[in-house]
């Protein structure tokens, strides 16, 4: 065996077949961060930006994906079989499953052009042209799974707080993804954190004022470190004041 | 027309008909009466709703049952179909009304069910 040079990482039995997935030498195989299958549609594979490790929509990594749609064509060679999806959100995506041998959840019992199937598999980048690597392939018997699809994508994007595309103001929605809270207007000079800080004392209901207990539950889990500095500045500009005990804070009004 | 197919083809109810006039929809609904030409047919959507289809070639065969069309939305508010499909729901009954609470969901949430 021993190393073969030029960088590349010996996999024991090495490349006995250029699949074409795994176009650089120096990318490794399996991606250990692709560990979920992500309800997708095809308009989102292919409006997904392709980052370093795969590819993302907003908060979201997705490599592998799910997806639900008609089979449009089939074409099938020696090697693989070519499904052609479409899911009704944008032009039909290719789904490629190559044939080595081994059933593995691919159906090769023939599959119809329109029939409504499930497909979960890798979504891949090909000059500017994406398709999909296919690993599992069904045809859906209940067609109750069209609406339960339907239904998983939109949970999942929506879990993951993808920003709306259209309607960004003037709050920069930036990479690392800090500016994630549209519904908290910004008070002006004030940071993400002290402007959550302030609303949550300033809405308080109760005269005696908010206990720093319940302001820590109450906070973004990611300002909590931050807390006790945006008490010190909001007191400091006069925004708040201390009541009961110096633990519990009112805002001036 | 072949264009259709690689279009986004919009998931719609028949409320919904008349704000996606000259553009490609996807209309599922329960056959309730097909034309004796056999060259158009009535769907009712979850809300009960009734949608006319209009065909480019007569049916060749019984259409009955949900059925699945692909076409444009003509400005009388009828969908010229361009394809259709029948959804077998012999085996397992498909929940129509269910379906149709889908689409106000991602009539409300474009950004997450986007239609390119």
């Amino acid at each position: 065996m021993g190393s073969q040079g030029f960088g590349y990482s010996s996999r024991g039995s090495g490349c006995n077949r250029s699949i074409g997935v795994s176009a650089t030498p120096e990318k490794p195989r399996f991606r250990p961060n692709a560990l979920c299958v992500v309800p997708c549609t095809v308009s989102q594979l292919h409006s997904a930006t392709e980052i370093q490790s795969g590819f993302s929509m907003g908060e979201i990594e997705i490599n592998m994906v799910s997806l639900v749609g008609i089979v449009r064509r089939v074409s099938s060679s020696m090697s693989s079989m070519l499904y052609l999806l479409d899911d009704m959100t944008g032009a039909p995506i290719g789904a490629r499953f190559w044939l080595d041998g081994e059933e593995d959840g691919v159906e090769n019992s023939a599959i119809p052009p329109g029939t409504y199937v499930k497909i979960i598999g890798r979504l891949r980048s090909f000059e500017n042209h994406r398709s999909v690597v296919g690993l599992h392939i069904r045809r859906l018997q209940d067609l109750n799974e069209i609406t339960s699809h339907i239904l998983e994508v939109t949970q999942a994007h929506m879990a993951y707080g993808n920003p709306p595309l259209h309607k960004t103001n003037n709050t920069s929605i930036s990479s690392n993804g800090t500016e994630q809270h549209q519904s908290v207007k910004n008070v002006e000079g004030f940071s993400p954190a002290q402007n959550e800080v302030f609303k949550l004392i300033k809405s308080y209901p109760d005269p005696s004022g908010i206990s720093l207990k319940i302001l820590s539950n109450c906070v973004t889990p990611q300002y909590l470190f931050n807390i006790k500095n945006c008490l010190q500045f909001l007191t400091n500009e006069g925004h708040i004041y201390t009541t009961v005990d110096d633990d519990h804070f009112k805002a001036v009004d | 027309m072949s264009g259709v197919f690689e279009a986004p083809k919009h998931r719609i109810n028949a409320s919904m008909l008349s704000q996606y006039v000259s553009k490609p929809v996807c209309f599922t609904g329960r056959v309730e009466k097909v034309h004796p030409s056999g060259k158009s047919f009535t769907l009712t959507d979850g809300e009960g709703k009734t949608a006319s289809v209009e065909l480019n070639e007569p049916l060749d065969e019984e259409l009955s049952g949900i059925v699945e069309v692909v076409g444009m939305v003509s400005n009388k508010g009828t969908v010229m179909a361009v394809a259709y499909t029948a959804l077998r729901d012999d085996k397992i009954p498909f929940d129509l009304e269910l379906y149709n609470e889908a689409l106000k969901i991602i009539h409300d949430h474009p950004q997450h069910y986007p239609f390119q």
